[in-house]
């Protein structure tokens, strides 16, 4: 899917979104803002998978740490506000400095390395105990504003984050530091030989990943109002945003965000008409598309009509 | 033919019209359920439904629920939680804000169903939680959440009481679990009640939830040889324990459990390895306690029979009750206002098959107690409190 | 305590080899993270409880049946969802074995219910004496069992044809076409291997654990973290590390307070990666993968 096609259907959803909070209850708000927080998840996925080609499956790492930070900074008597920015700036940090050496792994080792820092969070935070609760969970500040007006509130936060996150890829994919990015996940030696200060490149997208996906956490911790490590740093948060990711077509500036309006809303669709047997269902779901649409959608959409050109890869659009 | 089904058609659809109107004065009162069935926590989110539907089953077979002169047919709208509080977070914002629930049944598991309350709280639906019983959750201030259970810190008291009064007396106390919400909550709740009964805390021990091997917890209670050895965890790292236990040899006097006991698979894993153990159990067969709708637990017992072809378990008694509790409380408020029934809940006093209820600002049930069952010959057979008890407690424990 | 601690690792590690050698292998031949390994697993565990409390055959009696029945499933799900996969990328059998586990959990859940389940032999708490310290025979046998599986599987790889081919496959996947073999006939031999092994370490942790739909989700992470420390697709790097971590966690635990024994494993992991990504036991015995 070219470029321009992708502008006009990222701004026809943006413009829908926008739009959405008049027209819908409660609970179709909840359904969407959850929507929002997985696109997040998948945009971090897609900078540090899609663009720099390193498969980071434990990112739910960064997601706890967004979250846990958050809870503990409301704790702390911080408001809500700055309490997220920090977290945040928690999580990039800490990809930042654990980077380099995670970083040196190629290919599955730094898969499974980010799946270990992941339990070793959840391990952390459960014998720190004291501020973080350790496996009692972590109860934050309950907000006194009426349900409707601070859903919709957490609805456009999340909604500026998915917004903000896209922007930040559609930057990326345009930028030098994209095609670094890109040249590296071809060939890290090549870009070395072409003069791409690799190391620097790759540290960098982590840090942005790891910004964006702690950002989802922190609202989310906001939104929930009660976090515990096993739901804060639950795996399946950034394997669900990998296949979200897949599902929309890796390396694609909105891909992320259609795969993970699809996986939700189909998700949600399965589990309140087959109660018990919807992860059967979900997982006849993923082979089906990995099978079937391996690409993405994007891009067997794009395929379906007869190209004026010849189509392009969509890692390219 | 064509003539014969026209009018066969004509007259039924006249039958159902005359059959309407008494089917339409009778009004619905819609309740609330997202409960785990799927993950973790699946099994028991079962057997927690069974106890739900068979209070709605019974209540309705019986005319319905009758408020201020209407009379209200109870439907419940069950999700599915998969266990996971951010699920039933979203599942109890759609039950009260699409699905018109304006009372809500809680899930199993005091982690999830603080997601829940949170919810819950948030627009006034009265929730009514009977298996999620951690103290912190009722700690919080919230308004519209009551338990008819016990709380965790009391999940292993009553064996404790029981061991004060055996003899040769024991002394020594073990005490282990999951790391994990309700476990720490009844491993403090029995470190502290130990220690004023003047027994001696021995061993206190967490291991990772969802530990797949305990043999080294089962190697550290061996080196300090208990009399007594506690466990707070849940069914399925309850048998793996008492499973190490075995292979080391390790055989204390008492073996008591927080949960377990009463719940068949535990019996049916362990076969003879069970025998003997000890366990607290929200509810019992024997229990005299009366209601309306149930009469009291020998009646319950016999209905979830009936209905479902097996032996109840605490979890569905807790459910059943905390229908009974929901059902006397808009009977006396005369309305389904969940406000108003929250301000008569607080001021009565009642009386289920399950127990005596009578609740306090923060929804907890000062008049709840717990009964403690032996597994003797292959059932569990109520031995604590005194007054119900079915059989002598056998201790020391002989089986292996 | 020391004594009994060690004897405790050692009893386990076995079974944990087990359980990865197949994992392992899979990995390092097709470059396939089969996230479905612990589903495998649990399945092995059900077959075995199925004949145990049906037919009333000893679990360690019908291994060989569980492990035939989980090779055909391996081999199944390689030939019909993974094959067509990896000719588009590899990266995808990822996402391929997140949903398969899924469907085949949920499935277990539907078939048996969560009811636990354990299967009880005559034999189960008896125990070997050696001065103070105590040999579950359960255990023992389970133990003994690892290693006879663990050797025979490194003979059929090194001495017999299928095993050249499969190791031919994972060094060079196109000379290995060269030569006249079929790399996605290798592959489908390969993870009927991996699942039958699976499908082994499930009969043994019938005899030893409760059994539930979840059993599988108990023993991926140690999995991921022995094939790690045992070098990526080496069976004898496998089966060291079982006994490493098994002995690691229970002296964690035992000297450190059992709610540690995983942070320990955890960070020793993460150690290990980042200094020696090959493994703590040498080279990377199928090239990079």
């Amino acid at each position: 899917m070219s470029g321009k096609r992708q502008l006009i259907l990222a701004t026809v959803l943006l413009i829908a979104a926008l739009a959405a909070p008049a027209f819908v209850g409660n609970y179709w708000l909840r359904v969407l803002t959850t929507v929002f927080m997985f696109g997040v998840v998948a945009q971090g996925l897609n900078v540090i998978v899609g663009f720099a080609g390193y498969h980071a499956f434990g990112n739910s790492v960064f997601f706890g740490i967004g979250a846990y930070a958050t809870g503990i900074g409301m704790t702390l008597g911080l408001p809500v506000w700055v309490a997220i920015p920090v977290a945040v700036a928690a999580a990039a940090l800490i990809a930042a400095v654990l980077g380099w050496p995670f970083l040196r792994l190629r290919g599955h080792y730094f898969a499974i390395a980010t799946v270990a820092l992941n339990a070793a969070a959840t391990e952390v935070i459960i014998n720190i105990g004291g501020v973080t609760g350790g496996a009692q969970g972590l109860p934050l500040p309950f907000s006194s504003l009426p349900p409707t007006l601070l859903y919709r509130i957490i609805y456009f936060a999340m909604l500026a984050t998915l917004v903000l996150a896209t922007a930040i890829v559609f930057w990326l994919s345009r930028s030098r530091l994209g095609y670094a990015l890109r040249a590296l996940r071809d060939s890290e030696s090549g870009a070395e030989v072409m003069g791409v200060d690799t190391v620097k490149a790759k540290i960098l997208a982590w840090t942005i990943s790891a910004a964006m996906t702690g950002s989802a956490g922190g609202l989310w911790a906001y939104w929930l109002t009660f976090i515990e490590v096993g739901t804060a740093f639950d795996i399946s948060i950034s394997v669900r945003g990998y296949i979200m990711m897949l599902l929309g077509g890796m390396g694609t500036v909105i891909g992320p965000v259609i795969g993970a309006a699809l996986f939700q809303l189909v998700g949600d669709a399965i589990w309140s008409h087959f109660s018990g047997i919807h992860n059967l269902l979900l997982g006849a779901l993923v082979m089906a598309v990995v099978l079937l649409v391996p690409q993405g959608v994007l891009d067997s959409l794009s395929r379906l009509r007869p190209p004026a050109r010849r189509p392009r890869r969509a890692a390219e659009a | 033919m064509a003539g014969a089904w026209t009018r066969r058609i004509v007259l039924g659809c006249l039958a159902a019209i005359i059959a309407a109107p008494p089917l339409a004065a009778q009004e619905t009162l819609k309740i609330g359920a997202a409960i785990s069935l799927s993950g973790n926590f699946s099994r028991e989110g079962g057997l927690l439904r069974d106890g739900y539907e068979l209070w709605r089953e019974r209540l309705n077979a019986g005319g319905g629920l009758k408020a201020g002169g209407k009379t209200y047919k109870v439907q419940i709208v069950y999700y599915d939680d998969e266990s996971k509080a951010q699920t039933s977070a979203q599942l109890t914002e759609k039950l009260v804000s699409d699905d018109g629930a304006s009372f809500v049944f809680g899930p199993y598991s005091s982690g999830i169903a603080t997601a829940t309350a949170v919810i819950s709280e948030r627009y006034r639906a009265l929730t009514l939680a009977p298996m999620a019983t951690a103290n912190s959750l009722y700690a919080r201030g919230y308004k519209y959440i009551f338990t008819p259970s016990p709380l965790a810190d009391q999940g292993l008291v009553p064996i404790l009481e029981l061991a004060k009064g055996l003899t040769p007396a024991p002394k020594t106390v073990a005490i282990v679990g999951p790391d994990d919400l309700f476990p720490n909550i009844t491993s403090d709740g029995a470190r502290k009640r130990a220690e004023s009964l003047g027994f001696t805390v021995a061993y206190t021990g967490k291991y990772p939830k969802g530990a797949n091997d305990l043999s080294a917890v089962a190697t550290q209670i061996k080196s300090v040889t208990p009399d007594i050895i506690l466990a707070t965890g849940y069914v399925q790292d309850s048998i793996l324990l008492i499973k190490s236990l075995r292979e080391l040899q390790v055989s204390p006097k008492l073996i008591g459990l927080a949960t377990a006991v009463g719940v068949q698979d535990f019996r049916t894993a362990l076969g003879p390895a069970a025998e003997g153990v000890m366990g607290v159990d929200y509810w019992v067969p024997t229990l005299t306690w009366k209601d309306p709708l149930f009469d009291d637990s020998a009646g319950f017992a016999k209905a979830f029979e009936a209905k479902y072809a097996k032996p109840p378990t605490f979890h569905a008694a807790s459910g059943a009750a905390a229908g009974v509790v929901l059902q006397l409380a808009i009977e006396k408020a005369g309305t389904v206002d969940p406000t108003a029934v929250r301000n008569t809940l607080l001021s009565m006093q009642g009386e289920t098959f399950y127990g005596p209820f009578k609740f306090d600002a923060n929804g907890v049930n000062t008049l709840a107690g717990l009964n403690v069952s032996q597994i003797i010959g292959g059932q569990p057979k109520v031995i604590f409190p005194v007054a119900v008890k079915q059989a002598d407690p056998i201790y020391p424990r002989t089986g292996q | 305590m020391f004594a009994q601690t060690f004897v405790n690792g050692l009893l386990l590690g076995g079974v944990y080899g087990v359980a990865t050698i197949g994992f392992s292998m899979v990995w390092g031949v097709m470059g396939i993270i089969n996230l479905a390994h612990g589903a495998y697993i649990m399945m092995g565990a059900y077959f075995s409880y199925m004949l145990a409390s049906r037919l009333g055959i000893d679990p360690f009696v019908s291994m060989p049946l569980v492990m035939a029945a989980l090779f055909c499933v391996g081999f199944t799900v390689q030939h019909l969802l993974l094959n067509p996969v990896m000719r588009t990328s590899v990266l995808l059998t990822l996402a391929m074995t997140f949903g398969l586990e899924l469907f085949l959990v949920d499935l277990f859940v539907a078939l048996f219910t969560s009811d636990i389940r354990s299967v009880n032999t005559s034999y189960s708490s008896q125990a070997l004496a050696v001065g103070p310290v105590l040999i579950s025979y359960v255990r023992l046998a389970a133990a003994l069992l690892s290693l006879t599986l663990a050797a025979f599987l490194y003979l059929v790889l090194t001495r017999t044809r299928l095993g050249q081919a499969i190791l031919a496959t994972a060094l060079d996947r196109e000379a290995a076409r060269l030569m006249g073999i079929f790399p996605e006939r290798i592959y489908n031999y390969t993870a009927g291997i991996g699942a039958a092994l699976a499908g082994a370490a499930g009969s043994l942790a019938s005899t030893l654990f409760p059994i539930s739909p979840g059993l599988g989700n108990s023993f991926i992470g140690a999995v991921f973290v022995i094939t790690v420390l045992g070098g990526i697709g080496s069976v004898t790097g496998a089966v060291a590390a079982g006994f490493v971590y098994a002995l690691i966690q229970s002296f964690a635990a035992s000297y450190l307070g059992v709610n540690y024994q995983e942070i320990v494993a955890f960070g020793l992991f993460l150690a290990i990666l980042i200094v020696r990504p090959q493994g703590l036991f040498g080279k990377r015995f199928f090239g990079e993968v």
